[in-house]
């Protein structure tokens, strides 16, 4: 550090009066570290608090007892998280002073929470390292697993799916010594998604039917349609299409019965795509035209950005370019408008770049390269750096730059 | 149609009863002498007096302009060319306002008036007669010995603050526009109400003042509740504002705007000048008025000097630009990759970044500074240190900042023991306070607005003379010679904080310490709530912890939307970080 003498106030040479009064001070405040321990505490209680109005499901139920909106309740969380940010990183770094483990991962869970919907990567990685960490001091197992498989998650979204098995692996094996089953199902769930992202299929199916199995016994249907989700995109990249089109449906039927209108339309698109591949343009439009609706009627916008995409990709595939370009552009306005917007919980830049992705293949198809590299490095500039769509562009741009 | 808060005493009106001690507020509505105050504040008067600028004037109550039911009662007294606060509505809700008017339990001499800051907002309508309980029936026959009816209402704001009964007639001010939004009506309770102009439009068109033509009405509108949010997010990385008012510095703010804002002028510019001298306050003031002038974004980000926190480097900052501009791509990207795409993004739109107190900063500021330059691009940087910023390749533009003037040190004075209500230090004369403004500063290099403040704090409770010999040996002087200034300006600091140190009370010691403690210096919190359960206090007892570590300068209190924000100074928090070490 340059020039910094001047900050610390050294004092020095002083008067007898003077070491007294700081003497003073620092015996009236000896029995203070009762108050530390309290105020890290209240801290922890306000995230944690606070983070409910982060979790959808949780504030669904909050809406009526504050009578308030959805939406002023993510932003007042958005906003607590935002302004408290420093006080909350003191409060950690003084409860890990303290050895205050449990208070280190709570307090550390609520960020998680916090940076996962804002797309810190960064700090969503430090956090869950330091509540790793405390976990293990703490000798929590149970913790410790969670974190792990917060950590694969977390690996798999920045396309590190690699680092990611190394910690979901190590989160499956905690809950199985444990005994947690309903911790031995999520970290299997995470498992089959990062074995789908490093393309080892049969690795990443058996992760989704262990969890499905397990799901069952439990009776969580909502779980038990994950897995099968997680299935039919697995054995749609096999080429498996008749079995992912049976499980897809599956899914679906469950959805429907629970009346999630979001998981409905998240499902209709993996099903679309599973068209797609069969050549079923049709019921895939069917599909990508049901998931755009149930967006529109909840307000999804990031939600229908995609369902237009995928719109885009059909009629690109019928051949119908001016359609498809017509979707595509639709699509990359709403991703503009949910990226821009600082009030958003999320930013769909990744999307945008897939659209650019298509926009290129498009005019690869109409024969004109030079556009369709144009789109291309456009979506160079948006892709996340470490996913499979980036370097699939850049292999494009080699091939015919 | 900007209004000079400094003269606002020159507009308000003191109600008296009949031994001429004040029981009310008002203030002058039109300059030939038409005041308005709250009618439950004449009531019980046999006949109305009210002093206005020094003189006692009997008052005539107006009763066609008069509204008992909604508790306005309109006086008027022989004067021309009175000096008349503009009124205004605000559309929505004013967030952050000044009440003045003459508190019962201040002392007469304060006849400046007494500010309280409030937040609005909007209260379902209030039923008048319950402002009367506990008056008694008054034997007088005068047209406005008159209670309300028992179902008679009034729409009004809440104001989240207790202001004192003797303050009610008195006004409600948007301390930005100068313009009055409402009566405060003082309340028994915790809240109190300004009564809003909606209840009296008409009685104010006979008076031919129309509350919707006021000039600065659009900038009212500006600060309301539902546009503050939408603004807010352009702003919101900004430090609170723990000052009132910047006195003094409008030659400064002007010209580093202008620099800043000139399209062919410099990207980079410095602010640099002493600890406490007022560098972040003045950044904050451009910052703010940069997104009128052209600038899309501010990014504010502020070097920690907490060991253990994370430091300042040229990366850090590239972080912090992409988490408050929500380019967290920019975050995976490294090298030359990451500055490539900085650079476009500060390429598509003007953003002011600026980096405060990067003296601590962990690379040196020069490094950092240079390493802007190959991300600014259309944008620019504003930097403030304690030191010069040297060797930089490119082309900075850096304004030293001295302190401010005599004159200015004088109004600062009085300005902070009026807000601080310290009545003692506004009976002491100007020649009396010269030698303790000497103290801070010079008539060449100016004088330290934090010092000022802290001396205030202490002339409340000290004789002048004992403050003036133990500070007979320390002088705080900016010569412009870092090498030389370093150990004058530490012995002048610790001889400030520690004469200030006596004056905290046990609790207000352990208060300090948690603040030390556990915030970030200049960021704090905006959650007192959890400072107070924590320490086991009733609400009164950490108002009353908060108000003297506030008064002594100890405490900063900005405000956040419609919470307070405690935060310490960088100075003040490396003082109590070192004390606290000592034992250690």
């Amino acid at each position: 550090m340059e020039n910094n003498e001047t900050d610390t106030l050294i004092l020095d040479d002083l008067p007898e009066d003077d070491l007294k009064e700081i003497q003073e001070f620092n015996t009236s405040v000896l029995d203070y570290e009762e108050v530390i321990s309290k105020l890290i505490q209240g801290w922890v209680q306000l995230s944690n608090n606070y983070d409910d109005y982060l979790n959808p499901r949780l504030r669904k139920k909050l809406v009526e007892r504050f009578s308030s909106s959805e939406q002023d309740l993510e932003y007042e969380a958005l906003e607590f998280f935002q302004n408290e940010l420093s006080a909350l990183k003191r409060a950690i770094d003084e409860a890990t002073f303290k050895s205050d483990w449990l208070s280190v991962i709570d307090i550390c869970d609520s960020l998680v929470i916090f940076f996962n919907l804002r797309t810190y990567w960064e700090d969503l990685e430090e956090t869950l390292k330091i509540a790793l960490a405390a976990s293990q001091k703490a000798k929590n197992d149970l913790a410790e697993a969670r974190v792990l498989n917060n950590l694969g998650h977390t690996f798999r979204l920045l396309g590190r799916a690699e680092e990611g098995i190394n910690y979901c692996q190590r989160s499956v094996e905690i809950f199985r010594q444990i005994k947690d089953e309903r911790g031995i199902a999520e970290a299997l769930y995470t498992l089959g998604y990062l074995f789908r992202s490093v393309g080892q299929w049969q690795a990443s199916i058996r992760g989704f039917e262990e969890c499905l199995s397990l799901f069952e016994i439990f009776e969580d249907s909502v779980g038990k349609a994950g897995a099968l989700d997680g299935l039919g995109q697995v054995y749609t990249k096999q080429g498996n299409l008749s079995q992912a089109e049976k499980v897809l449906r599956e899914s679906l039927q469950i959805k429907e019965d629970l009346g999630n209108r979001f998981q409905v339309s998240v499902t209709c698109n993996n099903l679309g795509k599973v068209y797609i591949q069969q050549g079923n343009l049709g019921e895939a439009e069917n599909l990508f035209r049901r998931s755009l609706a149930i967006k529109q009627e909840i307000n999804d916008r990031q939600g229908q950005g995609v369902s237009l995409n995928e719109l885009g990709e059909v009629c690109r595939l019928k051949g119908e370019f001016d359609r498809a370009m017509n979707f595509y552009g639709k699509s990359l306005s709403i991703k503009n408008q949910v990226s821009a917007s600082k009030n958003s919980a999320v930013s769909d830049k990744h999307g945008k770049g897939l659209t650019y992705m298509c926009m290129g293949l498009l005019f690869k198809e109409k024969g004109d390269i030079e556009q369709a590299i144009k789109k291309w490095e456009e979506a160079l500039e948006e892709l996340n750096n470490y996913s499979p769509e980036s370097k699939q562009v850049q292999q494009w741009l080699q091939q015919f730059s | 149609m900007n209004y000079d808060l400094d003269q606002l005493w020159q507009s308000m009106v003191k109600v008296l009863d009949g031994d001429s001690k004040t029981i009310g507020s008002g203030f002058i509505i039109r300059s030939d002498g038409y005041i308005i105050t709250c009618h439950h504040v004449i009531y019980s008067l046999n006949s109305i007096y009210v002093e206005y600028r020094g003189q006692i004037h009997e008052a005539f109550w107006c009763e066609n302009l008069s509204n008992i039911e909604v508790d306005i009662a309109i006086l008027k007294i022989n004067t021309s060319n009175a000096r008349v606060v503009p009124i205004a509505f605000p559309k929505d809700q004013v967030v952050s306002t000044m009440v003045y008017g003459f508190p019962r339990d201040k002392i007469e001499q304060f006849s400046k008036g007494f500010d309280v800051y409030g937040t609005l907002s909007q209260s379902p309508p209030i039923n008048t007669l319950s402002t009367y309980k506990g008056f008694p029936d008054v034997s007088h026959t005068n047209g406005w010995n008159r209670k309300p009816k028992e179902e008679s209402t009034f729409l009004a704001y809440r104001i989240d603050e207790r202001v004192s009964p003797g303050i009610s007639g008195g006004l409600v001010l948007d301390e930005e526009t100068g313009c009055a939004i409402g009566v405060i009506q003082a309340g028994s309770s915790r809240e109190s109400y300004a009564i809003s102009w909606n209840n009296i439009t008409k009685k104010l068109e006979e008076l031919s003042i129309n509350p919707s033509a006021q000039d600065a009405f659009s900038v009212v509108s500006l600060r309301s509740q539902q546009t503050s949010i939408s603004t807010s997010t352009k702003v919101s990385n900004l430090p609170s504002q723990g000052y009132r008012e910047l006195l003094g510095r409008g030659n400064y703010i002007d010209s580093i705007a202008d620099a800043l804002h000139d399209p062919y002028g410099r990207r980079v510019i410095s602010i640099d000048g002493l600890g406490g001298i007022g560098k972040t306050a003045l950044a904050r003031e451009v910052a703010e008025d940069s997104l009128s002038r052209g600038f899309e974004e501010v990014v504010w980000l502020t070097a920690s000097i907490r060991e253990g926190s994370e430091q300042m480097t040229f990366e850090i900052v590239l972080d912090g630009i992409a988490r408050q501009l929500n380019e967290s791509s920019l975050l995976k990207l490294e090298g030359e990759e990451r500055i490539n795409k900085t650079r476009e993004i500060l390429n598509s739109k003007r953003v002011l970044i600026v980096l405060d107190n990067l003296e601590t900063a962990k690379e040196s500021q020069n490094l950092i500074a240079n390493k802007l330059f190959s991300v600014l691009a259309s944008s620019k940087a504003l930097l403030t240190s304690r030191h010069r910023f040297k060797n930089i390749e490119n082309d900075v533009c850096s304004f030293h900042i001295g302190g401010v003037s005599k004159e200015t040190a004088l109004q600062l004075v009085k300005n902070t023991a009026i807000e601080k209500n310290m009545p003692t230090v506004l009976e002491v004369s100007e020649d009396e306070l010269e030698p303790i403004i000497d103290v801070t500063g010079n008539l060449d290099a100016g004088y330290s607005p934090m010092a000022l403040k802290f001396m205030v704090g202490q002339l409340e409770k000290y004789d002048r003379d004992e403050i003036l010999k133990y500070v007979k040996n320390v002088r705080l002087i900016d010569n412009n010679d870092e090498a030389t200034d370093r150990n004058e300006f530490r012995l002048f600091w610790q001889h400030i904080f520690l004469k200030s140190l006596r004056l905290l009370s046990p609790l207000d010691r352990k208060f300090m310490y948690i603040m030390t403690r556990m915030l970030e210096p200049n960021i704090g919190t905006g959650r007192e709530d959890v400072i107070r359960s924590s320490m086991g206090l009733t609400e009164e007892d950490f108002l009353q912890v908060r108000e003297s570590s506030w008064r002594v300068s100890f405490l900063e209190i900005g405000h956040q939307g419609l919470r307070k924000r405690l935060y310490l100074h960088r100075l003040t928090f490396t003082f109590f970080s070192n004390i606290i070490q000592m034992t250690k």
